[in-house]
């Protein structure tokens, strides 16, 4: 059998299972508890050391930091917020 | 006889080593990481040694985690994300052989250590950054603005997306780390009830960590899989705004 058969052999192959690749392709975005957790807690921590460095540059400790804890508490509720509306357009 | 769960996240020094008066030593974390590095070249360069049309097994698995890469980033960024596929793939076995080597008894898991996961978060915060500037300008201030928001709502919603924007690299860096650590935590602490419960269960409790330590290797692949994807669906991000 020389390469060109083999080739041609394999072509008719590959296209053999080409659906059953189709099927697999299923998105793997899934919420679980633990993205729920990390999720939140990695807003309120931007949050925290945004709010820290503001208030050491401009010295008015503590008001940026209650502010930027605050949006970053917003901010990590939009991302769960979102992740919801994706997995419910999923299913 | 008492174990502390925690001390096989410790790091030690293996060889004292200082440059300018910086600390460089090898530790027990940069060795691993060496290991890592060169396992996944040994492996690749084993693999494609020899290119056969019809590849032999060693080969296949090599092909098999490339076409798992190049198709995340087909499906996530599109026609335009090739270009990234030896970044993404390269972070993918990283990732992965890390996690790997740490499921061996004796061995230390790099990727539990959120000073180097958030170090690959940060690499690629930058890079999804630097992309979307050089390819669209300024226009890429635009993702912090979701359309429909209406102009008494732009300036909050700025710096909410602003915030979220931010915090990606954060949950990118501790979903790995703080998955790595509780897997190990908790392996840990069955196999030190495993030794007492074995007076009571006899061998019953040897099956059970069997399939502990199986899940263990599936969050391993699972968690390398799931940086690489958001990174790549980062990237979308930058590369195709809206």
């Amino acid at each position: 059998m020389d390469q060109e058969e083999q080739l041609s052999n394999l072509k008719e192959r590959i296209a053999k299972l080409k659906p059953v690749a189709q099927i697999q392709k299923t998105r793997n975005d899934k919420l679980s508890a633990f993205s729920i957790s990390i999720e939140i807690v990695a807003g309120v921590i931007v949050g925290l050391i945004t709010g820290i460095l503001l208030d050491k540059l401009f010295a008015t400790r503590p008001l940026f930091l209650i502010i930027c804890l605050i949006l970053g508490m917003i901010a990590s509720a939009k991302v769960l917020w979102q992740k919801v509306k994706n997995s419910k357009d999923d299913a | 006889m008492t174990h502390n769960p925690l001390a096989q996240f410790e790091i030690k020094k293996l060889v004292d080593l200082s440059l300018f008066g910086y600390d460089v030593s090898l530790t027990n974390s940069a060795c691993f990481m060496i290991i890592a590095a060169v396992v996944s070249l040994s492996y690749f360069s084993l693999a494609l040694k020899s290119k056969l049309l019809i590849p032999s097994r060693l080969q296949m698995s090599a092909e098999l985690i490339y076409g798992l890469v190049s198709d995340m980033l087909d499906q996530n960024v599109g026609p335009k994300g090739r270009k990234f596929v030896p970044l993404i793939f390269s972070l993918f076995l990283f990732i992965l052989i890390c996690n790997l080597l740490g499921m061996l008894p004796y061995s230390f898991t790099v990727t539990s250590h959120i000073s180097i996961t958030f170090a690959l978060a940060i690499l690629v915060f930058f890079l999804v950054t630097l992309v979307g500037f050089i390819k669209n300008g300024l226009g890429f201030f635009s993702l912090f603005l979701p359309k429909g928001t209406p102009w008494w709502l732009a300036p909050l919603m700025i710096i909410i997306e602003l915030f979220t924007y931010l915090a990606r690299p954060v949950s990118l860096s501790l979903r790995l780390a703080a998955n790595m650590v509780a897997g190990h935590v908790l392996l840990k602490v069955m196999a030190s009830f495993a030794v007492s419960l074995a007076i009571y269960l006899k061998v019953l409790p040897i099956p059970l960590m069997v399939i502990l330590i199986g899940f263990e290797i599936f969050v391993a692949i699972l968690q390398a899989y799931i940086f690489t994807i958001l990174s790549c669906v980062y990237l979308n991000d930058a590369v195709n705004l809206h």
